[in-house]
């Protein structure tokens, strides 16, 4: 796993470079981008132990930007969700690569990005929500609950599948300052 | 995976000695939760008071443990920390279980 401030364009030459090679350094993704915003990127291994540890960087990071304990749960668990997801079900099967996940801080919050050169999403869209019969112990789902949680959680979520790598976006509206009034 | 069970009477309190039921352990979680379970008659009652992060393969564990409970036993939960307290919630899986402020209200109330 590799963590790097990427203040603007600079590039540290001794980075894995791949993952950038795909964005376009030109076109900030975030609605609300700041042209000098601060881009985090994390890449991983796809594997449940690399996702933990990730988990563990990111909130130990976003706690020093003042995130309360409610906006650092949302935010790990909607990471938790999506990255999981890349380990179990895009990369179940394939060769496994990186996932890189990138956020920065907008005036509406975190804008993450989550690319993963596995699998498609199903029909090639997002799962639709877990909306299955409660009243009998039999029909009560065991899974499912994943997307149920991001949809509920996230805000603007995106999904696009582009050469060969699947593209999540999504906003989390924490660490919104100056709201009152 | 550390569980620890404890038997008060017809009552068994299982105990989660993780700070983590994520996607990470849920297999194991399951394995071991159905090993324990197998053998055990009456009510069961997950003690969660450690536990401060589960995700939805975790939840997904903890529902497919219930669901292959032998007749006559049930699984209830206590000591729900807000954050997984709040993952029952989002998923309406707060209206599938018992749930119990700490393990003793729960072997209280089934004793009583």
């Amino acid at each position: 796993m590799a963590t790097q401030r990427d203040p603007g364009e600079r590039r540290d030459p001794d980075e894995r470079s791949d993952a950038k090679k795909q964005r376009d350094p030109d076109t900030p993704w975030e609605p609300d981008a700041q042209r000098d915003a601060i881009v985090m990127q994390v890449t991983l291994d796809p594997d449940l132990a690399a996702v933990r540890a990730a988990l563990n960087t990111i909130i130990t990071h976003l706690s020093q930007d003042g995130l309360d304990q409610e906006e650092l749960w949302s935010v790990e668990i909607v990471l938790a969700e999506a990255l999981n997801n890349i380990v179990l079900h895009a990369y179940a099967d394939g060769p496994a690569d990186r996932i890189a996940l990138t956020w920065s801080r907008g005036p509406r919050g975190y804008h993450f990005h989550v690319m993963d050169r596995g699998a498609a999403m199903p029909k090639g869209r997002l799962p639709l929500s877990n909306n299955s019969n409660l009243e009998h112990a039999q029909t009560i789902p065991e899974g499912g609950f994943g997307w149920f949680l991001i949809r509920d959680l996230a805000r603007d979520i995106d999904y696009r599948r582009l050469d060969g790598e699947n593209h999540l976006r999504f906003r989390l509206a924490v660490g919104i300052v100056g709201l009152a009034g | 995976m550390n569980l620890v069970t404890e038997k008060h009477g017809q009552t068994t309190i299982i105990r989660v000695d993780e700070t983590r039921i994520d996607a990470a352990v849920a297999i194991k979680f399951k394995d071991r939760m159905r090993e324990i379970t197998e053998n055990t008659q009456g009510q069961i009652v997950l003690d969660l008071a450690h536990v401060d992060f589960i995700d939805s393969s975790g939840l997904g564990a903890i529902v497919a443990v219930m669901k292959q409970l032998s007749q006559g036993s049930s699984l209830d939960l206590a000591a729900l920390s807000p954050n997984v307290d709040k993952v029952f919630r989002l998923t309406r899986m707060d209206t599938v279980f018992s749930i119990h402020s700490s393990a003793e209200t729960a072997v209280k109330a089934h004793a009583g």
